[in-house]
């Protein structure tokens, strides 16, 4: 199959594996150049060719070298650090085919394209969703009384936690190669990604009523008095309003498919019209 | 601001940023782009690390959930973290006039994010080119140098205006402003985390109905009197089960396949 479609002009160098060191170093490259050369028409999709250049040169002639640079500089897109298995599964798949000419073009690409959706869908739930906002939450009681603790934590925690993940998934990747889509994309990993997005979504409920405020001035009368609606509302649930303006934003975003910067710019109005009549 | 004050935020607000490099944005974007460390940061170029602390607090929570799908930024972090908030450190701000200012500047920033991933579609041809020709001095010129200089010249340029200019009259500005907009500033920074929290939620929550889990963390919080990192535990503990529970129900109907159908969002 394969051996058809090779150029007869590309030669293999040599049969042996990647060594650890030469590993190390795709994952370096890998790791510093997601959007070094990024644009709409690729994304990060450069990355690729360029991460991936010692592997080619270790195996291939310049023909050989050209022809893998080519294949890989596509568009492509996903979340750096949960989407880290993927480098992990090309460089595998690259090494087989390199080595056993047993690996179509069709198949890496094939991966690369079909992983990178679900991987930005758990990366997003997991790194922004969750990672940051929990290690940030946490930076930031460490600088309630205004001290630079909580901004150096982050600094070094941030950094400590991904890369860890990014060298973990990365090796997991590696090991998997070929199999890798399969195991990824098969029913027990959408039921991981379910797991890990309801996790995210748990955690988001809590940042929500840690987060969110919208303190009300209403008053309504009440025999000679007038009282504050807001008093009258934490008596019964605290924090209702900013539950039901989560609620509501997601809603109305959801169902009239509002984008973000759109809601940004209805809130500014709204608050500014409320504040003008004296509601908040 | 001294123009070499100016310089050294906006040098900042370009490494920082969604488009540049730093360990693969991993300590860009995602540490030095955080308006808390941005205040940090600020705070020590300006000279005052307890202002910029307090305040880099406040605009963090209003951004502490921000998602970034296919390469689409709602506001530009970098340049909330920098110019925006090296100019309320400078002029005293209270933190809702910190927090609508950093939303002004974050979302003009927005523009000059698309403007360099258009100018980096420049590059592409050069780059195809070297590697028509496995000419990796000029590959790496085309994928390293040519890009970042070309984002120092636009963001940097422009978030040195915004820090220079900026601080000299935002303040002018802000104390000719009636009461009610002073008010709905204020207002606006403890509301805005709702649109962050809502557009996750977008995401993550595929069908209606897994809203309750939203509510549960909500709850736990509110009644429960959980902290977050107690939460963390205990959702931890229900996912778990979810977990445990969905692979039983699989056992029992291992041929039906209907739940697979899923959005993935690129």
């Amino acid at each position: 199959m394969e051996e058809e479609n090779i150029k007869p002009e590309i030669k293999s160098k040599t049969t042996e594996r990647l060594t650890k060191k030469e590993l190390n170093r795709i994952w370096w490259r890998f790791a510093c150049s997601t959007p070094a050369a990024v644009s709409w028409e690729k994304l990060i999709g450069m990355q690729f060719p360029w991460s991936l250049i010692p592997l080619f040169k270790k195996y291939y002639n310049k023909a050989g070298q050209i022809d893998g640079m080519k294949r890989h500089a596509t568009f492509y897109n996903t979340e750096t650090v949960f989407g880290f298995v993927i480098p992990g599964i090309v460089t595998a798949m690259e090494e087989q085919k390199a080595i056993n000419h047993n690996v179509d073009n069709e198949v890496i690409e094939t991966t690369k394209i079909s992983l990178m959706g679900p991987m930005a869908g758990i990366g997003d739930a997991m790194n922004p969703g969750l990672i940051i906002p929990l290690l940030l939450s946490i930076a930031i009681s460490f600088s309630k009384n205004n001290s630079p603790f909580g901004a150096l934590f982050y600094m070094i925690a941030y950094p400590l936690v991904v890369t860890i993940i990014m060298r973990f998934l990365f090796k997991k990747g590696y090991e998997l190669g070929v199999n890798g889509i399969n195991v990824l994309i098969g029913e027990k990993a959408n039921k991981i990604k379910d797991t890990l997005i309801l996790f995210g979504t748990i955690i988001m409920g809590g940042v929500a009523a840690s987060y969110v405020n919208l303190p009300l001035k209403l008053t309504i009368p009440s025999g000679n008095d007038r009282i504050k609606v807001e008093n009258l509302l934490n008596g019964v649930f605290p924090k209702l309003v900013p539950l039901l303006l989560v609620i509501g934003t997601w809603y109305l975003m959801k169902k009239k498919k509002i984008s973000t910067l759109k809601m940004i710019i209805i809130y500014i109005i709204a608050i500014f019209a409320l504040s003008f009549i004296g509601v908040v | 601001m001294t123009i070499l004050q100016s310089l050294l935020i906006a040098f900042f607000c370009v490494i920082s940023s969604n488009e540049f490099p730093l360990y693969s944005s991993q300590f860009g974007w995602y540490v030095l782009g955080r308006p808390l460390i941005g205040g940090f940061i600020c705070g020590i170029i300006l000279g005052d690390i307890s202002t910029g602390i307090s305040l880099g607090v406040a605009v963090q929570l209003v951004y502490l959930a921000l998602v970034t799908p296919g390469g689409s930024i709602p506001i530009d972090l970098a340049f909330v973290s920098y110019p925006a908030m090296a100019i309320a450190i400078a002029n005293h701000m209270n933190s809702g006039s910190a927090v609508a200012l950093a939303a002004t500047i974050g979302v003009l920033g927005t523009f000059v994010y698309q403007l360099n991933l258009t100018l980096d579609s420049f590059f592409h041809k050069g780059q195809d080119d070297a590697i028509d020709n496995a000419d990796y001095k000029k590959l790496n010129r085309y994928i390293w140098l040519y890009p970042q200089l070309t984002k120092f010249i636009t963001r940097g340029s422009l978030s040195f205006m915004a820090a220079y200019f900026g601080a000299k009259y935002v303040n002018e500005f802000l104390k000719i402003l009636p009461a009610f907009v002073q008010n709905g500033l204020l207002i606006l920074g403890s509301v805005l985390p709702a649109v962050g929290i809502a557009t996750l939620l977008i995401q993550s929550v595929r069908k209606n109905s897994y809203i309750l889990f939203f509510l549960v963390g909500f709850v736990g919080i509110v009644f429960m009197k959980l902290n977050i990192l107690g939460l963390t535990i205990f959702g931890g503990v229900l996912a778990f089960l979810y977990y445990m529970a969905s692979q039983n129900s699989s056992e029992e109907k291992s041929n039906n396949n209907e739940d697979d159908f899923e959005e993935e969002v690129l």
